[in-house]
């Protein structure tokens, strides 16, 4: 068990190397598993696929909430392909290769497509405020460099993951201004657009990001902006917190986060930090998630799970 | 889909106070789509023609007024004590004695709740089909025509006691449904079999393994040391209480009562029996009660198209504390009682109680003074409003916890659309 475990965990890192993302590495995983699979009845494979995933989730890479919505899309994915129904296993496991080949194929689109439907959302000469570092955020503002936008990046403190996509903007030939998120109530009246990614979406639309989002969201509506969340589909996972602590709970990986501090380490050992990794945004501050099958309201998350995931099961 | 505009439509004409005629029209489609989704149309009792014609359908002696209050004319106010089976009779093609009976118990206040009403109606459905016989010729045709007649009436005799719930309503029309998907050729004991396989499907996917799953699903939402507040009496939140218990979590339950039902004392004894930790108290003292709580579950009558929530009246006071306290409310609901209809306010829809509940002297008044007689000793300037369901917003709740499992009550639309597609189920 240990040994897949490095094994599965060696080929996310092989994958993540040659420039793939987690989620991309995870699909291919599973899909080579697939291939690889020597199950001879068609439950066997079932399990297998099941057993995979929980391989993939128990490594350090995979236990992101990002990964596991991945992971939930590839099986409902597969559940929808009909491989049960298969007469032999070797047609089962085309099913599911191929059905994780369009999964695969999507999230490599997505962006491009999250480009297109929030194209007519950023005006021209607008004032966009982001943070965190989101590659769909990164493809909106990338396909807006003709219109005169300004981004302001709040710093994410302490993890300054923000400074990747200042670095990426800056390629594309878009000046970025970076601010602490401190400064967010200052700034916030100025802008026109609070435009977030996230790391996962759930079941009632609350958005799952770095620390930081709620912050941005909390201020966009006390000044009437709208906040939209740049998201891909696959992204969607059947969790339902109901507040910060029910989050922490689901995510366990989102709690530890090794404080930054410069100061005496004296001091360091008798104060105790709160650095919570990610934050849930509730649907209600949410003006519209932004996603590769269109512009969504937070109430659709839910509609477009349960329609995927229980067409089977719900009927009397 | 075509109900919630109507709904609105009629709700907007009343408000602009066109009345009578100028109602008529537009509630007339209604009514037909109605009629036959569930069996009869809701009557608008302030429109003289329809209630005439309803009055004319109608199989019992029972007086069914118009509310003296003057926003609530267009709801039936339901007389309290005359005799319902008298007129029915017991000789043939006279109403069923298990949908009499069940009647009498509606009307009376023995069988209430949305869970256990809906139970009640299909059992006594089940006993209507299963002594279903035809006197003359049997050939398919006739056995459609008149095992959906004798569905009508059943349905017909049992609003009169009380308006249908909302999951009793969707039991009909999957009924009718059934009905109106038979073989073309069969025998009358074999439309008799299908039909009761049919119902005996109903209740136990829709109505038993529902309340299970539930508790399964929200027994796990409960952690150690919370403070769960529960409004009135609700069978499906009970069950998921019990189930925490079972699961060894320790938890207190903070249980509001209102008057005139004061339906949270039985939910306080059977949680005391289920030996879970109860606070009881009051809605006037509820702000103070909800201050310390963690979570609030709420029983349904329905949820609306639009994810607003219709239950006992008072629970819209109770979630609208709880949200201004920043208490998760959360609401356990069968997908049986989820509904395409949308309601705005809790006036346009509703059930009117007896008002004279709301006497203090109520429980004290002789069994056979009849309604008028009381209230003709009544100050004539005092009219009383005993409502008995409210509507909850949807932005006021966080989830809606059904056999599906945790959802955003705005989904329920997609779960009921999803249910109600028999035709391919059967």
């Amino acid at each position: 068990m240990a040994d897949d475990l490095d094994k599965v965990s060696a080929s996310l890192q092989k994958y993540l190397d040659e420039g793939m993302e987690g989620a991309q590495a995870a699909v291919q995983i599973m899909i080579n598993s697939v291939t690889n699979f020597t199950a001879e009845t068609i439950m066997g494979l079932e399990q297998e696929l099941g057993n995979t995933a929980e391989l993939i989730k128990s490594t350090t890479i995979g236990s992101s909430m990002e990964i596991r919505a991945c992971l939930e899309t590839f099986i409902s994915a597969a559940g929808r392909s009909g491989f049960g129904g298969q007469p032999d296993v070797g047609l089962a496991k085309k099913c599911i290769v191929s059905a994780g080949e369009a999964v695969r194929d999507s999230i490599v689109e997505s962006h491009q497509l999250i480009a297109k439907y929030a194209h007519n959302l950023i005006q021209d000469g607008s004032q966009i405020l982001t943070t965190s570092c989101s590659s769909a955020v990164e493809a909106i503002l990338a396909s807006s460099v003709a219109k005169d936008i300004k981004v302001y990046v709040a710093l994410g403190y302490p993890t300054r993951k923000s400074y990747e996509i200042v670095r990426n903007l800056q390629k594309l030939g878009i000046r970025s201004t970076v601010l602490p998120d401190s400064a967010v109530g200052s700034l916030v009246e100025q802008i026109d657009v609070v435009l977030v990614g996230a790391e996962a979406v759930m079941e009632n639309g609350a958005v799952v990001n770095a620390t930081g989002t709620f912050l941005l969201a909390l201020a966009a509506k006390a000044v009437g902006k709208p906040l939209y969340v740049a998201v891909e589909r696959y992204k969607f996972i059947r969790l339902y917190p109901l507040n910060q602590k029910d989050l922490r709970v689901l995510a366990p990986d989102s709690s530890e986060l090794e404080p930054i501090e410069d100061i005496e380490p004296e001091l360091k050992q008798s104060i105790d930090f709160f650095n919570p990794h990610v934050d849930l945004t509730p649907p209600e501050y949410i003006q519209m998630l932004l996603t590769d099958e269109g512009l969504l309201p937070p109430s659709a998350v839910s509609d477009s799970l349960i329609q995927k995931i229980y067409r089977n099961y719900v009927r009397c | 889909m075509s109900e919630a505009p109507t709904d609105l439509s009629t709700k907007s004409e009343r408000s602009s106070g066109k009345r009578g005629k100028g109602g008529g029209g537009g509630g007339s489609g209604q009514s037909r789509h109605q009629g036959k989704a569930t069996g009869r149309a809701r009557v608008q009792f302030d429109d003289p023609s329809r209630v005439a014609r309803a009055a004319k359908a109608q199989i019992t002696s029972r007086s069914i007024q118009q509310s003296d209050v003057p926003f609530l004319q267009h709801l039936p106010q339901y007389e309290g004590n005359t005799s319902i089976s008298r007129g029915s009779g017991f000789g043939t093609g006279q109403v069923h004695p298990a949908i009499q009976a069940l009647g009498v118990k509606y009307a009376q206040g023995v069988i209430t709740g949305g869970h256990s009403r809906c139970l009640a109606f299909v059992n006594a459905m089940e006993e209507v089909f299963g002594d279903f016989v035809m006197t003359d010729m049997n050939n398919a045709q006739q056995i459609h025509r008149e095992s959906s007649k004798l569905l009508n009436r059943c349905v017909q005799f049992v609003v009169e006691c009380r308006p249908l719930s909302v999951s009793m309503g969707n039991f009909v029309r999957y009924l009718k449904e059934q009905i109106a998907h038979l073989p073309l050729v069969l025998s009358l004991p074999e439309a008799r079999k299908l039909i009761l396989e049919a119902i005996d499907l109903f209740r136990e996917k829709r109505l038993l393994l529902p309340v299970n799953e539930i508790a399964d699903i929200g027994s796990k939402l409960i952690g150690r040391g919370e403070k769960i507040v529960v409004y009135a009496y609700s069978e499906v939140v009970l069950n998921l209480l019990k189930q925490a218990r079972t699961m060894g979590t320790d938890f207190l339950v903070i249980v509001i009562d209102s008057r005139p039902l004061y339906e949270g004392r039985r939910m306080a004894k059977a949680l005391d029996e289920a030996g879970i930790n109860t606070d009881y108290g009051l809605l006037n003292g509820a702000s103070y009660l909800i201050h310390s709580a963690t979570k609030v579950i709420l029983g349904a009558h329905s949820i609306m198209a639009d994810g607003s929530v219709t239950s006992r009246i008072g629970t819209a006071s109770v979630a609208l504390l709880a949200k201004s306290l920043h208490v998760p409310i959360l609401v356990a609901c069968e997908a049986v009682k989820f509904s395409d209809r949308v309601q705005l306010d809790s006036i346009a829809f509703n059930e009117l109680g007896d008002p004279l509940q709301l006497l203090p002297s109520a429980c004290e008044r002789s069994a056979d003074a009849s309604l008028s007689e009381l209230r003709d000793k009544l100050p004539s300037n005092l009219r009383m409003i005993n409502m008995l369901y409210d509507v909850t917003p949807a932005a006021y709740i966080q989830a809606a916890i059904c056999e599906v499992g945790v959802i955003p009550t705005t989904s329920a639309l997609v779960i009921y659309h999803e249910m109600s597609d028999y035709t391919t189920s059967y």
